[in-house]
């Protein structure tokens, strides 16, 4: 009994999934690369915005709302639009932004407004959302983190004077007579 | 030997200045490099402690300030008794350049005498300039290598006062020891 509920679910789906909807119908994901999110450090979100339905989405509308506080956005608009979306086409949208605060912050949904179709109102939609992100403080994104390289870079410079020179200056004495000794 | 030198009135200027350049004592242009060198060899880790450990400079700069003097007193000392040492193995090692560089120079214009004393007193300076950079040289190299070694790979996930203070102990020590025991 159990076997034949299992492929009554599997069938319906598939049944579903044929008849696509005739109207625009869009899905919108909200991604991050960014592995250690930490304070002051840029960040990139990526929305993908996939029209399944048959027909295009009209005046779509982003708007993200979840950096408005604690936040600053580097490059990219959380609000933004399209007079069209073709269907069975997507459209990839980016937001750099950097948290102004440590501590653990809900990163939730970005809303998309649209229309399925010319005759039809306003729908509105939800991306997926990120969930609960710990932003680690700069200090210690600095010290496990990040990787220096200018720092070093730096330091070795600043290094010549204790080595280089005291180096340079005994050897030129070196040589000069360990050279006439051959001589 | 700079007791004996006090004592004994007999000499002349000219051999009281000689015993002076193979004193053990280092001259006051001496001192002043090793004390340069000593205060910004160790100055540079602090450059590591802001950037790579976050060290709180503004908070906790008296620990920087102490660490400073007292490890610019410990590696001039070791600057010191690594030069006095090298001074007498350099100055073997220059005897027959340098006289025949003062040869060269004066030849027989003067007596056999002065010219000894002018070789000795040259291979004098030779030694005191040559062991003097060698000296920051060696000391830098092994204080710089200590540091980096227990700061950054030993010492890496210690809390940044913690840190900076047993890197430049170990460091700074170790380069204070080895010296006194050459």
């Amino acid at each position: 009994m159990k076997l034949f509920g299992i492929f009554a679910l599997i069938g319906s789906a598939l049944a579903e999934e044929q008849a696509a909807p005739t109207e625009a119908r869009l899905l919108v994901s909200k991604k991050t690369e960014t592995k250690i999110l930490a304070e002051n450090v840029d960040m990139t979100f990526t929305y993908k915005i996939y029209n399944i339905g048959q027909s295009a989405a009209l005046d779509v509308e982003f708007n993200e709302e979840n950096f408005a506080k604690d936040w600053a956005v580097v490059s990219g608009d959380v609000k933004t639009s399209w007079s069209k979306i073709e269907p069975d086409s997507s459209v990839v949208h980016e937001i750099v932004v950097k948290p102004l605060k440590a501590g653990a912050q809900n990163i939730t949904s970005a809303v998309l407004n649209y229309r399925p179709s010319e005759s039809e109102e306003t729908v509105r939609s939800f991306s997926s959302d990120y969930g609960v992100a710990n932003i680690i403080p700069e200090t210690e994104y600095l010290r496990n983190h990040a990787s220096h390289g200018v720092d070093w870079l730096i330091f070795f410079i600043l290094t010549i004077p204790s080595l280089l020179f005291p180096y340079m200056l005994y050897n030129k004495s070196k040589s000069r007579y360990t050279k006439s000794k051959k001589n | 030997m700079a007791r004996g030198q006090k004592k004994n009135t007999g000499f002349s200027e000219k051999e009281l200045e000689l015993l002076r350049n193979f004193s053990p004592n280092t001259s006051s242009k001496g001192m002043a490099v090793f004390w340069i060198h000593a205060l910004y060899v160790v100055i540079v880790p602090i450059w590591i402690q802001a950037r790579v450990h976050q060290y709180p400079v503004g908070e906790q700069m008296i620990y920087l300030v102490l660490g400073t003097l007292l490890q610019a007193f410990a590696l001039q000392f070791a600057y010191k008794n690594v030069k006095n040492v090298q001074k007498e193995k350099i100055a073997l090692q220059r005897t027959e350049a340098v006289s025949a560089e003062v040869t060269a120079q004066v030849g027989t214009k003067v007596a056999r005498q002065e010219l000894e004393d002018r070789i000795l007193w040259r291979k004098g300076e030779v030694a005191e300039n040559e062991s003097i950079h060698f000296s920051i040289l060696y000391n830098n190299c092994i204080y710089l290598g200590l540091y980096l070694l227990f700061s950054v790979i030993f010492f890496k996930n210690w809390a940044p006062l913690t840190n900076y203070t047993f890197s430049i102990i170990v460091a700074a020590g170790a380069v204070a020891g080895i010296s006194r025991t050459k």
